[in-house]
C-alpha cells in the first residue's frame, strides 16, 4: 500500500500540473490586489512612509545642544571610579582583561602595560550616589539632573574616525550628521536661523582637529547643512550690508535675483537652485534675528557668574555655551559645540585639569540656566568624547604624571533633559575600567535613543542615495528604553 | 472530488503564502481583511491539534499493521491539517501588517509557522516516500509547533507570561507609575527578597515578622523598625548600614545584601513618614523618591489628545516665518506654537490663532512683549498644557486668568516682574505642576511663603548668592604687536562690565591697593612689562595677565640679508627680521631664522641718516635643539654700504649646561652716530662646549627681530 500512496503523490502530469497551478495563478492575483502600486512602481515618499519635517511620534525633546568634547575625555578621571587602578598602580594589565583589543600605533611598541589609577580624587554626589572626580565640582551639583552612561563603547580607535562616526553613523566621511539627519527629519523650528549650527572652541590641552564634514548635509539637500559661527565679534560673516547698501536696497536685490534663479530653475530643474533661494531669504532674515542673539553684552551679572566670566570671551567654550543656549532657545534645532584640547597621551594630570576648568562650570550652568527657563524639559543636552582612554599609562609613567592611549571598548558620557532619566547613572565596566559588564550602548545604539527622544523613529529616517536607503545608524542600533524617562 | 478540490486549495494557498512573503513590505491590507487576519489565533488551534493527531497516528500505523484501516482517515487528516495550518499563516501575515507586531518573537513566530506549513504541505504528498521521512519531518514538524506556539502566546500575552509565576517579581516594574503606591510596589517587594527568609511566621528571627503592615509597625525584640520621618534614628537602616563583619548587620553576611538603590527607597520612605498608603503619584516630581520610582516603573502612557484635529488649511494660513506653528507628531491632532521676534508680535498675532484653540497645547511666547491683558486671549486655549512667558512684559496682576487653564502643567514666568501675591492666584489651579520664576522679584520670604502651595513646585534658578564668589578672568591687553615703534597706546580692558584693573609697567607684581588703577589708554614710549589684574566686589580677583612689549625707534627704509637663513629656517627672509612679530618657543614656526654654516649678515639702509646707539638682536636659547647664542655680534655702522666702521663688537655669555631655554635680547650699545646704513653680523659658535651632547659640533643661532634704537 505503501507504494501506491507513494505514486499517487509522484505521479503527476503536466496537465494535472497546471490545473492545480491555476488556482494557485487565481491566488497570485488575489495578492496583487493587496499592493496597490504594484505597476505605478513605489514612490520614494511612500518607501520613507513620512513627509519629512514633522516627528513620527510626540517627541520628548525638540532641541540639542551637544557639547562634543573633541579629543576623547578620560573617563577614569571624570566619571568611571575604579579604585582597584590605584591599588594596583604599576601593575601589568591582565592579558585576560585586554583579550586582545588592538592598540594604537602609540602604544603598541610598548613593551609594558602599567595600570594606573587616577590622580584626582572621586567623590559620591546627588540621588544616585554618582562617583564624580574633584575635577568637574560643577557637574557634580547638577548631578540629579544628568544621566551619566559609563558604558559607552565604539567601534574606531582614531580620533578621525571616531569621530565621523559618532556623527555621522559611518567612519569613513561624506554621510550627512546627526544635526543634518535632524534638520531633515524635523525641519527648522525658527525660520529666521539655520536649523543646524557649530561652535568650535579649543583648551591648551593637546588638541585634534575638526573638519567640516563633521557638519555636512552628505547627500541630504544643502539646507541642512550645519552653520558655523565664527569666535570673533562678529559669528556669521559676511551677514552685514556692506556700505552704502541699505535693507531696502538688499531685498530689490534679492527679489531680482530670486526671480533669475527661478527662471534656472524652470529650465535645469536642480533642487540646489531653490535651495540657494531659500538660503538667500534666510540670510536675509537672519540679519535681523542674529546679531540679537550673538549680542552678550546685555547678559545679566548673574548669567555671568553662572556661566564663569570667561562667558563673555568669544571663542571660548563658556561662551560657546551662552551663545548655545540663547540659539537653542531661539528655536535652532541643533546646536553643535566642539571642545578641543582633550586628547591626553602624556602629561595626562595637568592637561585635564585645565581642559575640565574651561568647561566644567559652564556646562553645568547650561544645565541650570535651561532648568530655570522651563526650557530643560524639551532641551536635549551630550556631553562627551569620541571614545575613553586606557587603563594603562602610555610612555612614562611618574606619581604626578602619565598618559593614556585610545580605549574604544568603554568610555563615559552624560546626557541631561529632553527626556533623558535624571540623576541615573547608566551601565557598569569592570573593576579594571576595560570592559563593559553591563548595558552597554553602542554608537548606533546612543544615535537611534537620540533620534528616538526627538520623536523619529532611526529605521524610518531614511534617505534614498545612489539606489540605496540610508540612516544615520546605518543597519544597527537599538533605542535603550532604560535611559528614557 | 472533495479532496481533490482541498489539494488544489493547498497548493493554492502555498503559492499564495509566498506571493505574500515575497511582496511583504508593499502590503496594504484594507480594514476588511483585518478583520479576517484578527481571526488567525482562533484557528491556529486547528492546525495543532490536526497535525498532531495525525502525524501521532502515523506513527502509531508504522509499528502496530492493524492501524492500516484508518489509512484514509490518516490522510484526511493530514490534508485538512496542512490547510488549515496555510491558511492560518495566511492570517497571520495579514494580522502582522498591523500596528504594533515587531520585534524577534514575530521574526520567530513567523517563519517557524512557515516553515509548519511548508513541512505539514511536503509531508502529505511525501512522508510514504522513505520510513525516515515521516519521523524526522514529522518531529521537525511538532518541534516547529512548539516554537511557534510559545513565540505566538508571547506575542499576544506578552513576552515573561509563560514563566512569570515562577519568575521572582521584579520590583513591581509592570506597574504604571501613577497608580503605584510606595510602599507596595517599591518598599514590600524589597523586604519580601531581602528580609522575609528569616522574619516570617515560620522562623520570626529576633521576634520580628515582617510579612504583614501590623508586624512591621511593631518591630522586633530590639524595638521599632523605624521612626517615622527620622530614617537616622531608624533601627531598620543602622542595622543596614552596620559594617557587613558585624553580627548585627543586616541582611547577615551570606545573605544577598541591599543594593543602594534599594537602601535610598527604604531611608527615602521613611523620611516620608513611613505611610503605607502613600501614592507615587502624590510626590512631587523633583523629589528624590519620585525620581528613584520614575527609574523602576513603567513610565506614565503618553497623553493621547482626543480632540479632532484642526482643517490643514487653517494651519499653513496661520503659519508664517515669525509665527510656527506645527503638529507635535505625523498623527496627533495636538499643535504647538512659537512666536519670533519681538517686532512682529502683536495682541492680533495672538487673537488670529482663536480658531486653533482646541488643538493648541504648546504656546512659546519668550520675549514677545505680551502684556497682561492678553492672558485673557490665552485663557481661551483650554488645551493647552505648556505655557512659556520667559521675559514677557506681564506684570502678574491677570495671572489668575491662566488658573482656570484645566490642562495646563507648566508655566515659565522667569524674567517677568511677577511678585508672591500674583502667583498665589495660581494656587487654585488643578493641574499645574512646575512654574518657572528665576530672575523675578521674588524675596526669599515670598519664596517661603509659595512653597506652602504643595502642588506646585516653583524652580527659583540659579541664585549667586547661595554660590561662593568665584574668579575673574584676567583682563585682556589689546595691543597684539610685541614690537612696538617709538611709542604706543596700551589699551587694557575687561569683558566684565565694572570691573577695576589694576597694572604695572615695570615688570613688579600688581598690588590690588597700591598699583594704579586703569582709566584709560596709556602712552608708553619704551620697552616695558606690563602686568595687569582686575577686581571686582563679589569676585576674587583675576590672576595676572602680561605682556612684554620691545620697542624699535627707526624703521630701516630696506633691510637686505647678504647670506640667506638655513633652508629649513628662512622664515621670509630680512622681513622677519623686522616686521615687529616675534616668535615662541617653536622655532620651526616660520617666525625665526636659523643660521649655522653661515652668518647672519644683515644691512639695514635708510633714506635720511637716523641716530643710533643700541642695536639689540632678539635670539633664541635652547640648548636641548643645539640653539646657541651667537658667538659674537657686531654692528657696523655708516653713511653708506662702502664706508662702514666698526660701532660695537659683543661676546655674549654661553649658557651652562643647566641652563633653561630661554628668549634673550642682545643689546649692542655704543656712543650715539648718525647713520644711514647699518650692518649686523652675528656669527654661530662653532663648536659645542664639552658637556653638550654634539660637542665639537656647530650650534644654531636664531634671531626673530633686530631692534634699532
Amino acid at each position: 500500500m505503501d507504494k501506491e500512496f507513494l505514486e499517487h503523490g509522484l505521479n503527476m502530469n503536466r496537465r494535472k500540473f497546471l490545473s492545480r497551478l491555476s488556482l494557485g495563478l487565481g491566488s497570485v492575483a488575489l495578492g496583487s490586489l493587496l499592493i496597490p502600486d504594484l505597476l505605478s512602481g513605489g514612490s520614494d515618499a511612500e518607501e520613507m512612509g513620512f513627509p519629512p519635517g514633522i516627528p513620527h511620534f510626540a517627541p520628548k525633546a525638540k532641541r540639542v545642544i551637544y557639547l562634543f568634547q573633541n579629543g576623547a575625555p578620560s573617563q577614569l578621571e571624570s566619571f568611571d571610579y575604579k579604585p582597584m587602578l590605584r591599588q594596583m598602580m604599576g601593575q601589568e594589565l591582565p592579558a585576560s582583561v585586554r583579550r586582545g583589543q588592538r592598540l594604537t600605533g602609540m602604544t603598541s611598541g610598548q613593551s609594558s602595560f602599567p595600570l594606573v589609577g587616577s590622580f584626582y580624587d572621586f567623590k559620591q554626589y546627588g540621588q544616585a550616589r554618582a562617583w564624580i572626580s574633584d575635577l568637574f565640582p560643577y557637574t557634580a551639583k547638577v548631578v540629579d539632573d544628568i544621566c551619566i552612561i559609563r558604558s559607552m563603547f565604539t567601534e574606531a580607535i582614531n580620533h578621525d574616525p571616531a569621530l565621523t562616526f559618532f556623527q555621522t553613523g559611518a567612519q569613513q566621511g561624506n554621510r550627512p550628521s546627526m544635526g543634518a539627519w535632524l534638520s531633515y527629519g524635523l525641519g527648522s523650528e525658527n525660520k529666521n536661523l539655520p536649523a543646524f549650527c557649530v561652535l568650535l572652541s579649543r583648551g591648551r590641552g593637546n588638541g585634534q582637529g575638526v573638519y567640516s564634514k563633521l557638519w555636512t548635509n552628505g547627500f541630504l539637500d544643502s539646507i541642512h547643512q550645519g552653520v558655523q559661527f565664527s569666535s570673533g565679534e562678529s559669528p556669521v560673516l559676511y551677514l552685514n550690508n556692506p556700505p552704502g547698501m541699505d535693507s531696502t536696497g538688499r531685498r530689490k536685490m534679492l527679489d531680482k535675483l530670486a526671480e533669475l534663479n527661478d527662471m534656472s530653475y524652470k529650465e535645469f530643474g536642480d533642487p540646489e537652485i531653490s535651495t540657494k533661494i531659500r538660503q538667500y531669504e534666510m540670510a536675509y532674515r537672519m540679519q535681523t534675528a542674529v546679531p540679537d542673539i550673538t549680542d552678550l553684552s546685555k547678559e545679566s551679572d548673574d548669567i555671568i557668574k553662572l556661566y564663569g566670566p570667561n562667558c563673555l570671551v568669544p571663542g571660548t567654550f563658556a561662551s560657546n555655551c551662552l551663545l548655545a543656549r540663547k540659539l537653542s532657545e531661539n528655536g535652532v534645532r541643533f546646536v553643535q559645540l566642539y571642545h578641543q584640547g582633550w586628547d591626553q597621551h602624556g602629561n595626562l594630570p595637568n592637561e585635564m585639569a585645565g581642559q575640565a576648568r574651561d568647561v566644567d562650570q559652564a556646562s553645568a550652568a547650561l544645565i541650570t540656566d535651561l532648568k530655570q527657563r522651563g526650557l530643560l524639559d524639551e532641551t536635549l543636552v551630550i556631553w562627551g568624547g569620541e571614545f575613553g582612554r586606557t587603563n594603562y599609562c602610555q610612555g612614562k609613567m611618574t606619581a604626578e604624571n602619565y598618559g593614556r592611549d585610545h580605549h574604544p571598548r568603554c568610555f563615559s558620557v552624560w546626557m541631561a533633559g529632553g527626556g533623558v532619566k535624571p540623576g541615573v547613572v547608566y551601565g557598569e565596566t569592570d573593576d579594571f575600567g576595560y570592559n563593559i559588564v553591563k548595558d552597554p550602548v553602542h554608537v548606533h545604539d546612543f544615535q537611534a535613543t537620540v533620534l528616538h527622544l526627538l520623536g523619529l523613529n532611526h529605521e524610518k529616517l531614511v534617505f534614498k542615495h545612489l539606489g540605496r536607503r540610508y540612516r544615520l545608524t546605518d543597519v544597527a542600533g537599538k533605542v535603550v528604553d532604560n535611559l528614557i524617562a | 472530488m472533495l479532496k481533490r478540490l482541498a489539494e488544489n486549495f493547498l497548493i493554492a494557498a502555498n503559492i499564495f503564502i509566498l506571493f505574500l512573503i515575497v511582496f511583504y513590505t508593499q502590503l496594504h491590507i484594507p480594514a476588511w481583511l483585518q478583520v479576517i487576519g484578527r481571526m488567525h489565533p482562533l484557528l491556529l488551534h486547528f492546525p495543532i491539534v490536526l497535525l498532531i493527531l495525525a502525524l501521532v497516528l502515523d506513527l502509531l500505523m508504522l509499528r502496530n499493521e492493524a492501524m492500516r484501516t484508518y489509512a484514509s482517515l490518516i490522510n484526511t487528516l493530514w490534508l485538512t491539517g496542512a490547510l488549515t495550518a496555510a491558511i492560518t499563516a495566511i492570517m497571520g501575515l495579514l494580522l502582522s501588517k498591523e500596528e504594533g507586531y515587531s520585534g524577534g518573537a514575530l521574526g520567530w513566530h513567523k517563519w517557524s509557522g512557515l516553515a509548519i506549513v511548508w513541512l505539514a504541505s511536503a509531508l502529505y504528498w511525501y512522508r510514504y516516500f522513505r520510513r525516515g521521512v515521516i519521523v524526522t519531518g514529522g518531529l521537525v514538524m511538532a518541534a516547529g509547533l512548539a516554537v511557534a506556539g510559545h513565540f505566538g502566546a508571547n506575542l499576544t500575552h506578552g513576552n515573561d507570561f509563560l514563566l512569570a509565576p515562577v519568575t521572582p517579581q521584579q520590583k513591581g516594574l509592570n506597574v504604571p507609575i501613577e497608580k503605584a503606591v510606595v510602599f507596595d510596589h517599591l518598599v514590600k517587594p524589597i523586604l519580601e527578597q531581602k528580609c522575609n527568609g528569616c522574619h516570617n511566621a515560620a522562623k520570626a528571627k529576633g521576634e520580628l515578622r515582617m510579612e504583614t503592615t501590623e508586624q512591621l509597625k511593631k518591630g522586633g525584640k530590639s524595638g521599632a523598625l523605624f521612626v517615622a520621618g527620622n530614617p537616622d534614628a531608624s533601627l531598620m537602616l543602622e542595622r543596614i548600614h552596620l559594617p557587613l563583619e558585624e553580627k548585627k548587620h543586616m541582611p547577615p553576611k551570606g545573605k544577598t545584601q541591599l543594593d543602594n538603590q534599594e537602601i535610598a527607597i527604604l531611608r527615602y520612605w521613611i523620611q516620608h513618614g513611613a505611610d503605607f498608603k502613600m501614592k507615587v503619584a502624590s510626590l512631587p516630581k523633583a523629589d528624590s523618591l519620585y525620581r528613584l520610582a520614575a527609574q523602576m516603573l513603567k513610565p506614565p502612557p503618553r497623553e493621547n489628545f482626543t480632540f479632532a484635529a484642526a482643517p490643514e488649511a487653517t494651519i499653513s494660513q496661520l503659519n508664517n516665518n515669525y509665527r510656527v506653528i506645527y503638529p507635535l507628531s505625523r498623527t496627533s491632532p495636538a499643535l504647538v506654537a512659537n512666536f519670533y521676534n519681538k517686532t512682529q508680535y502683536s495682541a492680533k498675532a495672538l487673537e488670529e490663532l482663536l480658531p486653533l484653540k482646541k488643538q493648541l497645547v504648546e504656546l512659546h511666547l519668550q520675549k514677545m512683549p505680551v502684556k497682561d491683558e492678553d492672558l485673557a486671549i490665552i485663557k481661551q486655549f483650554t488645551n493647552l498644557r505648556v505655557l512659556n512667558l520667559d521675559y514677557s512684559a506681564i506684570t502678574g496682576k491677570t495671572l489668575g486668568d491662566l488658573a482656570t487653564l484645566p490642562h495646563l502643567h507648566s508655566l515659565a514666568l522667569s524674567g517677568t516682574k511677577i511678585t508672591a501675591s500674583h502667583l498665589q492666584q495660581l494656587k487654585n489651579s488643578k493641574s499645574l505642576e512646575e512654574v518657572f520664576c528665576w530672575d523675578t522679584p521674588l524675596t526669599q520670604q515670598d519664596q517661603q511663603q509659595l512653597s506652602l502651595i504643595k502642588n506646585i513646585r516653583f524652580e527659583k534658578g540659579f541664585d549667586p548668592a547661595k554660590q561662593s564668589p568665584i574668579k575673574l578672568n584676567p583682563p585682556i591687553i589689546e595691543n597684539d604687536q610685541p614690537v612696538f615703534l617709538a611709542k604706543q597706546t596700551l589699551v587694557i580692558r575687561h569683558p566684565v562690565k565694572g570691573t577695576e584693573i589694576r597694572y604695572t609697567l615695570d615688570g613688579s607684581d600688581v598690588d590690588s591697593l597700591l598699583s594704579p588703577v586703569y582709566k584709560g589708554p596709556v602712552e608708553v614710549d619704551s620697552a616695558l612689562t606690563v602686568k595687569a589684574r582686575a577686581y571686582k566686589s563679589g569676585w576674587y580677583g583675576s590672576d595676572v595677565t602680561q605682556s612684554r612689549f620691545l620697542k624699535t625707534t627707526w624703521k630701516p627704509d630696506s633691510a637686505v640679508l647678504l647670506k640667506p637663513g638655513n633652508e629649513k629656517y628662512t622664515g621670509e627672509g630680512s622681513k622677519t627680521l623686522t616686521d615687529r612679530q616675534i616668535g615662541g618657543f617653536d622655532f620651526g614656526s616660520g617666525k625665526w631664522l636659523g643660521f649655522k654654516f653661515n652668518d647672519m649678515e644683515l644691512v639695514l639702509l635708510f633714506h635720511e641718516p637716523v641716530k643710533v646707539q643700541t642695536i639689540t638682536l632678539n635670539t633664541l636659547r635652547l640648548t636641548k635643539s643645539y640653539i646657541f647664542p651667537p658667538a659674537r655680534v657686531e654692528v657696523w655702522g655708516g653713511r653708506d654700504p662702502a664706508h662702514l666702521q666698526l660701532l660695537k663688537r659683543v661676546q655674549p655669555s654661553m649658557p651652562g649646561k643647566d641652563d633653561p631655554g630661554a628668549i634673550q635680547n642682545i643689546d649692542c650699545s655704543f656712543p650715539e652716530r648718525t647713520v644711514s646704513c647699518i650692518k649686523v653680523v652675528a656669527v654661530p659658535l662653532q663648536k659645542l662646549p664639552t658637556w653638550h651632547e654634539g660637542k665639537g659640533q656647530k650650534a644654531w643661532v636664531f634671531v626673530d627681530e633686530v631692534l634699532i634704537n
